[in-house]
């Protein structure tokens, strides 16, 4: 699929922000950061999703890990509210984790897609920034 | 100039700067994006606007001496690379749009971010404000000059620039 693209195609290909400024995360919580309803014929691909943690809050803690494949934080793409079923996820272990932008996350399948930002420790409070975009294809 | 063609159209991926209105104290600043790139990848960086809606005192009063920085007004978002901890105001900025006043404030469209260095893009937005050093200060020290801001801009992911 490598044609060149019309002014009418152009008009149909959006980028939809997943913007999540510097917030505290309490121990063990998540929050829903963007809501996309995907219809029949559409198609988004997700292929930036950066996490950042800036710093821990709860001083001289020893995290203890709800999930370790999860890291101390997490971003992901969900289509249902378990927060251990992402199609794709960014989850921190250094500084900072971004989601492989060269293996993108295409989805078609209609249905109501998430994006969620967790905490997966129970026992440390997190300061976390989330930034990425889906490519949505109407 | 070539033309568009679907695999350039995927690999360019539009990212948000958005800060919602926020308080900010006062020589307080928050992250509001953070970025990784690694090669091929390209950051393009124009458009952002700064807006101030509201402040905790007079700004009327606010003197150089209540400024952390003198040459940053009352309010800055800058544009870092690989941005840890400390003041954001520091040199070493890869760009930088201040706040003078109350209002509506946005980055000349021309003045283009262009940069292909792989590492962490932070855009912090900070407030430059601090007890007044003056010897007869308008503003007493002990209180706090607070803003209430938001952020709005984007920046422009080309996953592959070769």
């Amino acid at each position: 699929m490598n044609g060149f693209v019309t002014i009418n195609r152009y008009a149909r290909a959006l980028s939809v922000p997943l913007s999540f400024a510097q917030t505290e995360l309490r121990s063990g919580k998540s929050i829903i950061i963007a809501k996309l309803p995907l219809a029949l014929h559409q198609r988004f691909e997700l292929r930036s999703l950066t996490i950042a943690v800036i710093s821990i809050l709860t001083p001289g803690v020893i995290p203890i890990y709800l999930n370790t494949a999860m890291g101390l934080a997490s971003a992901g793409l969900y289509r249902s509210l378990m927060v251990t079923g992402p199609l794709a996820f960014a989850a921190f272990t250094d500084q900072n984790c971004v989601t492989n932008p060269f293996s993108p996350c295409v989805v078609e399948t209609p249905g109501i897609y998430r994006v969620i930002v967790s905490n997966n420790t129970s026992n440390a409070d997190l300061s976390v920034v989330v930034t990425g975009s889906l490519k949505l294809y109407y | 100039m070539a033309y568009l063609t679907e695999n350039m159209l995927s690999n360019v991926v539009d990212l948000p700067i958005a800060l919602p209105a926020t308080d900010l104290r006062m020589g307080d600043w928050v992250v509001v994006s953070a970025i990784k790139i690694t090669a091929p990848m390209r950051l393009t960086y124009k458009l952002a606007v700064l807006q101030l809606f509201a402040s905790s005192v007079d700004t009327g009063l606010i003197t150089n001496g209540n400024k952390i920085y003198g040459n940053l007004g009352l309010a800055y978002l800058t544009l870092r690379r690989n941005y840890s901890s400390g003041n954001a105001g520091a040199a070493g900025g890869l760009d930088v749009l201040t706040a003078p006043s109350i209002g509506l404030f946005s980055r000349p469209l021309n003045n283009i971010v262009v940069s292909v260095t792989p590492g962490v893009y932070s855009w912090i937005v900070a407030n430059n404000m601090q007890p007044s050093t003056d010897a007869t200060p308008l503003i007493p020290p002990s209180t706090s000059i607070d803003f209430r801001l938001a952020v709005t801009g984007s920046a422009r992911l080309e996953l592959d620039s070769t």
